[in-house]
């Protein structure tokens, strides 16, 4: 008798230990419970194999003046603002239900400066927290964001603070509004980051042609969704062979096909933004798919996928 | 909480006017849970275009099966929405956001102009069926053809006033002075309205004249509708630190205390 081997789902991120390799994005899953029922995060089995929450500041944020959203041709633009309740309503608030769940929680961090970064990474060296991602890439906020993100000096400076700051595996999530994303992807891993994330919201903006203004409160957004999945795409090869630690691919991602495509250029685990908020119910699509697919074709695990 | 990610037969979607249509869903899955006031997001396109799902108001629950809406073709959506025929399927989430706090009332009184109208009719119908309270109903619109789904206003149980801009049905003019003369002499206790930002406002300020707790439905631009995006964030009302915030229509609302609103 012939032994099939199931294919093995999991992935091991510099100890930060998935059930399976797609995980929800920041910013579109709010802290979890927005959307537990829909997505099926819950105390047994989850969906998704990690929550990456909505990103946490020292003070809470009020966010952007409306309108905060634009769509586009299968795309959203967005500007949040980075509205968030704050590091201290987090950990006593929002923290404990995620405590709750069977799923891994990387909590997403920004900061105005690199002493912030530090100061939230230590606060966040807590039980419950499997691993953090940090936003140094959001071009929403006028100070910080882009600058951090697009210097790779200052990039590594970050990565530095935080992981010399934190017990936990460190993400460094990069910006796709750079010139040359290897330099920046290099200069993360050089400075101590765990494994990168990419990429973040692409700068945009619409125009109302009736009303002869910016359609975002804020002029400019990011751009996610099914459109800028090449992009997102292209980069994530790029880094993969610019660098020796793991690649989370991010962006456009709406289907088990495109997490596959991802995995294909280099990524060892994808989250999913736009397309939860579209549609809830596709992260247990992309999931069985991602199994399927993997069955189908023989590949053992996520990373034998890479061509 | 109980809301569904679903596929929902359509029944009927036609329509009412040129450019206004009454959609009909097989929802029974929805119905038992859904409350006057609250919204689902529909899919209106394919294949990712147009991305997003449209939010719209439950217009009436006539059955435990079926959920109503009715839309103005607006867009790009509501065009292809309109398209749908019996049938087609179409995928649904909901039942979504808060709802109108009706049962704190004894003597409530419904306004709604344009398609404002839309979430009154469920809304009147719990109160008179559910509340077993007549309210009054003031409905407003450009003309007597915009003022939809009046047949169905009128097999309910309720106090029934129109308005009409051409005066071609009812008295012509707003529903705030319909408004303003119900509240100046009945014993109403609370305002209900959902319309135009233009009309919540006048509404509210007649309510808060005649000391009468007044809430509003709001309309913002949505992507998720579940509280997971904070995209459809609207202005509160100047909070005791001075400091303005913001308020989610997705989630904190649609429905409002007028009071908690900023209205400039
Ligand atoms: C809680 C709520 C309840 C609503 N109930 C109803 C209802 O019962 N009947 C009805 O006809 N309309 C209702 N609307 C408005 C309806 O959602 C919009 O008319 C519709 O989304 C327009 O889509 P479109 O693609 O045709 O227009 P487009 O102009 O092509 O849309 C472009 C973008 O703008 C958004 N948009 C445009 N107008 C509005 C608006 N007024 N509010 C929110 N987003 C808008 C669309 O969602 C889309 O993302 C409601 C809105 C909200 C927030
Ligand atoms: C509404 C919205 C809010 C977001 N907020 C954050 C955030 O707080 N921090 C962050 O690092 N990325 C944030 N993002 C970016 C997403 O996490 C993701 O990188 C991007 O949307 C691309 O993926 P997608 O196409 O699957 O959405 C946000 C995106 C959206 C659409
Ligand atoms: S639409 Fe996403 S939070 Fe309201």
């Amino acid at each position: 008798m012939e032994l099939i081997q199931q294919p093995d789902l999991s992935v091991n991120i510099a100890g930060l230990e998935l059930a399976n390799p797609v995980l929800l994005a920041s910013g579109t899953c709010g802290y979890g419970a927005e959307v537990a029922d829909l997505v099926g995060l819950s105390l047994y089995d989850s969906v998704p194999g990690g929550i990456v929450v909505k990103g946490i500041s020292l003070k809470p944020r009020l966010g952007n003046p409306p309108p905060r959203l634009a769509e586009t041709p299968c795309g959203l633009l967005n500007s949040i603002g980075l509205e968030n309740v704050g590091v201290e309503v987090f950990l006593e608030q929002k923290l404990p239900w995620l405590r709750s769940v069977n799923t891994a929680v990387i909590v997403n961090i920004l900061g105005n400066s690199v002493e912030e970064y530090a100061e939230l990474a230590s606060l966040l060296n807590v039980a419950g927290v499997d691993a953090l991602e940090v936003n140094i890439s959001c071009p929403n906020v006028r100070e910080g964001g882009v600058a951090f993100g697009a210097d790779p000096e200052m990039a590594a400076r970050v990565t530095k603070a935080v992981r010399n700051a934190s017990i936990k595996p460190v993400i460094i999530k990069l910006s796709p509004n750079v010139t040359d994303i290897a330099v920046i992807a290099r200069a993360c891993e050089e400075a101590g980051a765990d494994a990168l994330s990419l990429i973040n919201t692409l700068l945009g903006m619409a125009v109302d042609i009736k009303k002869r203004r910016p359609v975002l409160a804020n002029v400019f957004g990011g751009l996610s969704g099914p459109a800028v999945k090449p992009v997102a795409l292209r980069m994530v090869w790029q880094a993969s062979r610019a660098v020796n630690i793991p690649i989370i691919g991010i962006g456009g991602i709406s289907s088990w096909q495109d997490a596959i495509e991802f995995f294909m250029a280099g990524a060892v685990a994808v989250e999913v933004g736009t397309a939860v908020m579209v549609r809830p119910s596709v992260v247990q699509e992309i999931v069985s798919g991602i199994g399927q697919f993997m069955e189908e074709t023989g590949a053992f695990d996520v990373c034998s996928m890479r061509l | 909480m109980s809301r569904h990610e679903l596929e929902c037969g359509v029944i009927d979607n036609r329509a009412v006017t040129r450019d206004i249509f009454l959609l009909r869903l097989d929802a029974h899955e929805l119905t038992l849970q859904a409350r006057p006031g609250q919204f689902c997001m529909l899919e209106v396109g394919e294949y990712a275009y147009p991305l997003l799902k449209r939010p719209f108001s439950i217009h009436d629950v006539p059955d435990e099966n079926e959920i109503e809406f009715i839309y103005r073709v607006a867009g790009k959506g509501t065009a292809m929405l309109s398209r749908k025929r019996a049938g087609d399927s179409i995928r649904v989430l909901g039942p979504l956001g808060n709802g109108f706090g009706w049962n704190q009332s004894r003597h409530p009184v419904l306004v709604g102009g344009g398609l404002g109208i839309a979430p009154m009719l469920f809304l009147a119908r719990i109160i008179s069926e559910k509340g077993l309270i007549k309210p009054v109903v003031i409905l407003g619109a450009r003309s007597s053809a915009e003022l939809v789904s009046l047949e169905a206003f009128k097999a309910i149980d309720c106090r029934l006033c129109l308005a009409t801009e051409d005066g071609s049905l009812g008295q012509k003019g707003f529903v705030t002075t319909l408004l303003q003369e119900i509240v100046g002499d009945s014993e109403a206790d609370m305002v209900f309205s959902c319309g135009p930002m233009p009309m919540l406002k006048a509404v509210y300020e007649i309510a808060v004249k005649a000391s009468v707790s007044c809430e509003v439905s709001l309309e913002a631009q949505m992507a998720c509708g579940i509280g997971a995006c904070l995209g459809c964030a609207v202005k509160s009302a100047d909070r005791s630190s001075g400091q303005t915030g913001y308020l989610h229509v997705c989630k904190e609302g649609p429905v409002f205390d007028g009071a908690d609103v900023s209205w400039n």
